[in-house]
């Protein structure tokens, strides 16, 4: 079978990356950001899943990191969806830029 | 069936931490129900601690030997690594969830529900105590984020207190930032060397290994450097600290910053660092000392000053694994234990004023002292200790970092160590004076016992380990020892 060269993984894989940092920057949105955190966990499970596509010696634990890394991250990411709600409940807004009060 | 004996430990634990959310089904008492739950809590950190510490515990069967299983046949994944510096985090994970634990009983605020949070409390640990024995970098990473979630909802457990849900929606997002940056470690490791067990990789990081893994390291170091709250990746600590309550403030001071030194440690010791990354951890140490402490200095609110004064103390453990020798690793280790006894100690002091005085600015504790004596002077035990006078425990471990940072060649760290300390002392003292001095002129008005026991308890133990620092010493010492087995 045939894939393709492990340059274009790794570069999807950075550029993930970079969108979603990019995206965590700007937008100013609690669903976004989350998101956003969402597509740079991605990035870095397709960085894994390629070196593990083109390791030296085949094996199935980089697979298997894949599966726990992911199931791992679900849990992370039901967590912050579950604050953002007790955030939107209480400021009835999304707006990131609300939650300024803790400042030196 | 196979029982493995290590596991023992983590069983009341993880069992506590399944069932006391169970208990919000029964039709009991809320306050029985708190009470059950503060029980519960406070037994499986007990029989933890106790099973540590037996004669066949793990603390003496690690001493001779490193223990390394794996669950699975001929898998490399979930692996068990136990050694002398696992040991060594393990008891001072449990001693501060005990310590909280027993705070919490009476210390907790209404509204918040006992269940829960104790469920909580023990998942934490739980997560700590599995981050300590696993052996291989996915469970690792499995571990690391258990411990993360548990901590992200104690420290918004008032639920509807603004400032804490601030707090922990801005950690969480930054803690995510950096268990991402750990992934993308992980991947360069495994695709260098083909290995996430520990055993593998200090294999294959023994030899001359290529720059990207390097960069690999780095990046693991940063996720570590982020949980132990050290300098460029310090700035959700004072918020967090100042927003969550008082017993999460200690246990987020205590044990989980100590999570980020056990990786800093296990890297350490699998692998070798380039000379660079040591250079970078102490130009980190020197930064997050100094930031700390002019920042401390700035503070009107007397727990973010503390919180401040945490950061900086961090930097002085990290002081420890700039130095690379047995003396100054063994010398983060006992600073690490002993920032776990005196750091919850002041802020659940500071706990106990906060419940008569009501709040922990400096008006509001202005002459605090006289109403409560034993609070404040173990309040003053907790501050001489951290300023580092002789007879407590801090001393001994920022001397030994000194003596360490010296041995090793590096003058300039040591010098930046002294004159921090000297730094410290400045806000130290102002706090003592707030504390002392002026009248309230109101009557004396003592928190209950089970407030005060956890207190005294932690201010004996700063007094114990300042008089007879050497058992623990020798313990280090062989957990750094360890770690440097086979390295020049």
């Amino acid at each position: 079978m045939m894939h393709a060269p492990f340059a274009t993984f790794a570069i999807t894989s950075s550029a993930l990356l970079i969108v979603g940092f990019w995206a965590l920057i700007v937008k100013r949105d609690a669903i976004r950001a989350i998101m956003a955190i969402e597509i740079m966990f991605h990035g870095a499970n397709l960085l894994l899943m390629s070196f593990t596509l083109y390791a030296v010696v085949p094996d199935v634990t980089g697979w298997s990191a894949i599966i726990v890394l992911i199931s791992v991250e679900a849990c992370v990411i039901a967590v912050m969806l579950a604050m953002v709600f007790n955030v939107f409940r209480r400021y009835r807004s999304l707006d990131t830029a609300l939650l300024r009060r803790l400042r030196w | 069936m196979v029982i493995y004996p290590e596991l023992v430990p983590l069983l009341p634990l993880l069992l506590s931490g399944i069932a006391l959310p169970l208990t919000a089904i029964l039709r009991i008492d809320e306050k029985l129900k708190r009470n059950i739950a503060c029980i519960v809590a406070c037994i499986a950190h007990a029989i933890a601690m106790i099973l540590l510490f037996l004669p066949t515990g793990l603390v003496w069967v690690t001493q001779k030997e490193v223990i390394v299983r794996s669950f699975i046949k001929g898998s490399i994944l979930s692996t068990l690594y136990v050694d002398s510096i696992s040991t060594f985090f393990m008891l001072i994970f449990f001693l501060v969830g005990l310590i909280v634990s027993i705070y919490s009983w009476r210390g907790l605020e209404p509204g918040i529900r006992a269940e829960l949070y104790y469920a909580l409390i023990c998942l934490l640990t739980t997560g700590m105590t599995v981050l300590c024995m696993v052996g291989d970098f996915i469970s690792f990473f499995a571990a690391w984020e258990l411990l993360s979630i548990s901590i992200y909802a104690l420290v918004c457990s008032k639920r509807d207190d603004v400032l804490a849900m601030e707090a922990a929606f801005k950690y969480m997002m930054l803690s995510c930032i950096a268990a991402i940056l750990m992934i993308y470690g992980l991947s360069i490791l495994y695709g260098y060397t083909g290995h996430f067990d520990f055993i593998g990789l200090q294999r294959a990081l023994s030899a001359s290994i290529p720059y990207t893994v390097h960069l690999a390291l780095a990046l693991l170091i940063i996720t570590f450097c982020f949980k132990a709250a050290i300098v460029p990746f310090h700035t959700w600590a004072p918020d967090v600290y100042q927003a969550s309550i008082d017993p999460i403030t200690a246990l987020l001071s205590g044990a989980t910053t100590k999570a980020g030194v056990y990786g800093i440690m296990r890297l350490l010791s699998i692998s070798r660092l380039s000379p660079e990354l040591i250079l970078s951890l102490g130009v980190l140490s020197v930064a997050t000392m100094t930031i700390g402490n002019l920042s401390a200095i700035l503070q009107r609110d007397i727990k973010r000053l503390l919180a401040y004064s945490s950061i900086s103390h961090m930097g002085f453990v990290i002081m420890g694994f700039a130095t690379l020798n047995p003396l100054g690793l063994a010398a983060a280790l006992f600073h690490s234990l002993n920032h776990a006894i005196m750091k919850p100690l002041a802020f659940l002091s500071l706990g106990n004023m906060r419940l008569i005085a009501g709040d922990t600015t400096e008006e509001k504790l202005r002459g605090i002292g006289r109403r409560m004596p034993v609070t404040t002077m173990c309040l003053m035990v907790s501050l001489l200790s951290l300023m580092g006078i002789p007879g407590l425990n801090g001393f001994v471990s920022k001397f030994m970092l000194i003596l360490a940072a010296f041995h090793a060649g590096l003058v300039w760290l040591a010098i930046a160590g002294i004159v921090n300390s000297a730094i410290a002392v400045a806000y130290y003292i102002r706090v003592m004076q707030i504390v002392l001095r002026g009248t309230s002129g109101a009557a004396k008005a003592e928190v209950p016992m089970s407030l005060l026991l956890p207190v005294i308890a932690l201010a004996v133990m700063c007094l114990v380990l300042g008089i007879i620092p050497a058992p623990v010493i020798s313990w280090a010492l062989s957990a750094s020892e360890l770690a440097l087995m086979g390295k020049p």
